[in-house]
């Protein structure tokens, strides 16, 4: 039911606003027309980047060319892409492709057209046609090939598709079939038993499939679903659009490995022809945005296997007529293969541009060579440790003048330079999907916020006291917070921004979260009035616990939840301090090395901290360290900073967004 | 015989679309003027959601869902039109855009649109929809793409918001 009164306001407001109808209409039918056929031509685009065409020819990589970038240290994995040659080869290939290996790419030939290549790196999905029609269409069947070799396997009879099938979790595959009408696509889902379920999502126009890594979330580029880009429950039982801008049509989806987010090539139309550019979006669909620059033809993203990078297809080194005929619209070729940070930046070349029509595009990037030889000695191309250190400047003014440090985001095996992050927020939710940020009054910090990542449904969790807050944490499941400030450790739902508790506890300093989210840690140091030590308890404060009782300042619980580490009173001389391993099994705490603000890797077999840096000179020579969790294999991933000193403000197991 | 038929079903549909946009194109142009908080904007917006109704026209079930698509697309436009002039890095909102049309400087519009600026994007969405396109919760929820239950909770707490900022006595509801 209406409100009248608000009724009336809205109408007062907004019936005024002039509106040409016919005129309109016409407009929205030539809109409409325009379209339609732009999404023809656009069906061969996407055809010839799949790579179906095919005669043999060798092309050789040219890698170690001068005007080619070095490939950055730490790009790890094998890339699989569908070099140019493809276009006018009698058997198509796919290469693979070592980053930074001397060695040339080695080759594998799919039995279909439509290859998906499996995350494990162990199998190839592709459609073979049959010789037989339905309706006036080629039937196909889907095949799994194993890598490197053995026999192909058909999984599924008689599909008419309309692109690559997309692997889901434990070896499913979903793809598009032509439904009964002959005219709309359906997506069906092969199961690892054979079976195929029914149809619940039907779609026309399909111009793109992912399923996200842990197989909640179908990513579909399709119309007739309301959005260009809608992510839905492969059930159909829920499902979104992604707003994008006027005349952006995606296709070419990819997950990234966590599925926090999703890349893909977007086309539209510009003024004598079309723009091909890739965009990120998070998996809440929230935040879409273009990650490369205008003035090239971008498309085809491929996550690393860490998803600290994206693998790409451009045209950006080609010829001025190859581009001049792109951007018309027309196959001019001249792509080349690429990588780039999620953002944008950082971008190298792998292979150079095609001299033909062609497109060097990649496929797929894996943990490691599928075509090396069994009990190989090579070991895996990975980075260790894995993911990216989030890390705060302390000490030194920051960008702003509120107190907030400069922020940097950098490999967790140091392998690169720092990145500044603008504008950061204090913490990202466990799940990447939120964050919790500080709101200034003038330049006096005045409240904690959490929301999503643009800032929205703010819901303020710290209000009181912001400007003393000692220590912040979100839950692990993210629907609280704990924060300790002025003796008291405080509680609070990040939905509702209710207090649900206030633990009163003079000198505590550290709170952490159990990775059940069902206890705490707290700190306490042994200043006037305090009873140090390390604590444990329910979130509203009651089954208390002491687990060690030396004055402790930080907590940081292991995502195993079998660990505490913390930065407790040395054993002597006592006005020190040091890094500490509790084990909640009972078997007490031992020092684990001289160090400071201990952070767990997300895997937990890692720690992150701060310790002094025996190669600088300065007075508070603090650099920030990893090291293995049993106090092994240290090193150095931040130099002393000169002034100031770096601390571990978060670790994520990909590139942040 | 066969073509015959084909073209008269194509000149049907025609008119049915032509039918459905003359009713419906005004009351979506001026809810995704609302949503978006800019008067110009809302007819373009229209515009786009309606284009690509037409190119769908054939896969509509009834009305209704060709109903709930075009407010869906145009809401959708709306909001990704309004986080893009926030990104804008000297962003401006609706009614401090310079413009010739009177409407936008009038008054109502003036006063509506800063009122909405304080509800959260949900809100004013649910608001606009229900108070304004005369949808009901049910509809709203299938534009909105999330249950009828939290169209509702959004419904009462934008109100509840808007009333405030209007100085709309609380008693109404």
């Amino acid at each position: 039911m209406s409100d009248p009164r608000i009724q009336e306001r809205l109408h007062r407001a907004a019936d005024p606003l002039p509106v040409d109808v016919t005129g309109r209409l016409e407009a929205t039918r030539r809109r409409a027309h325009a379209r339609q056929v732009r999404r023809r031509v656009g069906a061969g685009v996407v055809a010839a980047v799949i790579g179906l065409a095919a005669v043999a020819a060798i092309w050789s990589l040219r890698l170690g060319d001068d005007a080619t970038p070095a490939v950055p240290v730490g790009l790890g994995g094998a890339i699989v892409y569908a070099p140019a040659s493809n276009l006018e080869a009698e058997i198509p290939e796919l290469r693979v492709l070592i980053p930074g290996s001397d060695e040339g790419a080695s080759s594998l030939h799919p039995s279909g057209g439509w290859w998906s290549v499996s995350p494990d790196g162990t199998g190839i999905a592709s459609f073979v046609e049959t010789g037989r029609e339905r309706d006036g269409y080629q039937l196909t069947d889907l095949v799994l090939q194993p890598v490197p070799d053995g026999p192909v396997r058909v999984l599924v009879h008689d599909v008419i598709s309309a692109g690559p099938p997309a692997w889901g979790p434990d070896g499913r595959l979903a793809f598009w079939s032509l439904a009964a009408d002959g005219r709309s696509y359906e997506i069906l889902v092969r199961e690892p038993d054979g079976t195929t379920g029914e149809p619940v999502i039907h779609a026309q126009s399909p111009f793109g499939l992912a399923w996200s890594p842990d197989g909640s979330t179908f990513a579909i580029a399709a119309g007739a679903l309301g959005d260009e880009l809608v992510l839905a429950r492969p059930d159909g039982s829920k499902w979104r659009g992604v707003p994008l801008p006027e005349g952006e049509d995606p296709s070419h989806l990819a997950w990234s490995p966590d599925g926090s987010a999703l890349a893909f090539t977007t086309r539209s139309t510009v003024p004598g022809g079309q723009s091909l550019d890739i965009w990120v979006v998070s998996a809440d669909g929230t935040d879409p945005h273009a990650v490369t620059p205008e003035g090239s033809s971008e498309g085809v993203p491929v996550w690393s296997p860490d998803g600290s990078w994206i693998a790409f297809s451009s045209d950006r080194d080609a010829s001025a007529e190859q581009k001049a005929a792109n951007d018309a619209g027309e196959p001019g070729g001249g792509y080349g293969l690429y990588v780039m940070r999620h953002d944008g930046t950082e971008v190298h070349r792998l292979v150079e541009p095609s001299e033909g029509r062609g497109l060097n595009s990649p496929v797929a990037w894996l943990t490691s060579d599928p075509l090396a030889p069994m009990g190989s000695s090579e070991p895996p191309v990975a980075l260790e440790p894995p993911g990216a250190i989030v890390w705060a400047h302390k000490g030194v003014a920051g960008p702003k003048d509120t107190g907030l440090p400069h922020v940097y985001v950098q490999a967790a095996d140091g392998s690169d330079e720092p990145v500044e992050i603008e504008d950061p927020p204090w913490l990202w939710s466990p799940d990447g999907t939120r964050m919790l940020w500080e709101e200034y009054r003038g330049n006096q910090l005045s409240d904690f916020v959490v929301g999503g990542l643009d800032r929205s449904s703010p819901v303020i969790v710290a209000t009181e006291n912001a400007m003393d807050i000692r220590w912040i944490e979100w839950s692990p499941d993210g629907n609280g917070i704990a924060y300790t400030v002025g003796g008291e450790v405080h509680v609070v739902d990040t939905v509702t921004g209710e207090e649900t508790a206030v633990i009163e506890r003079p000198g505590v300093v550290g709170v952490d979260w159990s990775p059940d989210g069902s206890r705490l840690v707290i700190g306490v140091t042994d200043e006037e009035g305090a009873d140090p030590g390390v604590f444990t308890m329910d979130p509203d404060g009651s089954n208390e616990e002491l687990l060690f009782d030396r004055s402790t300042l930080e907590v940081a619980w292991s995502p195993a939840g079998d660990t505490i580490a913390t930065y407790s009173q040395r054993v002597e001389p006592k006005d020190g301090y040091d890094l500490w391993l509790i084990a909640m099994d009972g078997s007490g705490a031992q020092v684990l090395l001289d160090g400071s603000y201990p952070f767990w890797s997300p895997d937990g077999r890692w720690l992150a901290y701060t310790a002094p840096d025996p190669d600088s000179d300065d007075e508070q020579p603090d650099a920030l360290y990893v090291a293995r969790a049993d106090g092994t294999d240290v090193r150095k991933v931040v130099p002393d900073p000169g002034e100031g000193w770096p601390i571990p403000w978060a670790w994520l197991d990909r590139w942040p967004l | 015989m066969e073509l015959d038929a084909a073209v008269t079903e194509r000149e049907r549909t025609s008119a049915s679309f032509d039918e459905l946009f003359r009713e419906l194109f005004p009351r979506v142009a001026r809810t995704a003027s609302l949503v978006a908080r800019d008067p110009q904007l809302g007819a373009d917006i229209a515009q786009e959601a309606f284009a690509r109704l037409f190119e769908r026209w054939d896969r509509m079930a009834s009305p209704e869902h060709a109903r709930n698509f075009v407010f869906r697309v145009a809401v959708n436009l709306a909001r990704s039109q309004l986080r893009r002039r926030f990104a804008a890095p000297f962003g401006l909102s609706g009614p401090d855009r310079s413009s010739d049309d009177a409407t936008s400087r009038s008054d109502d519009w003036l006063s509506v649109v800063e009122a909405l600026r304080g509800l959260s994007p949900k809100q004013r969405t649910a608001v606009v929809l229900v108070d304004f396109a005369d949808l009901d919760a049910a509809a709203a929820s299938q534009v909105l793409g999330t249950a009828e239950a939290t169209v509702r909770v959004h419904l009462m707490r934008g109100r509840r918001a808007l009333r405030e900022r209007l100085g709309v006595p609380e008693e109404d509801e």
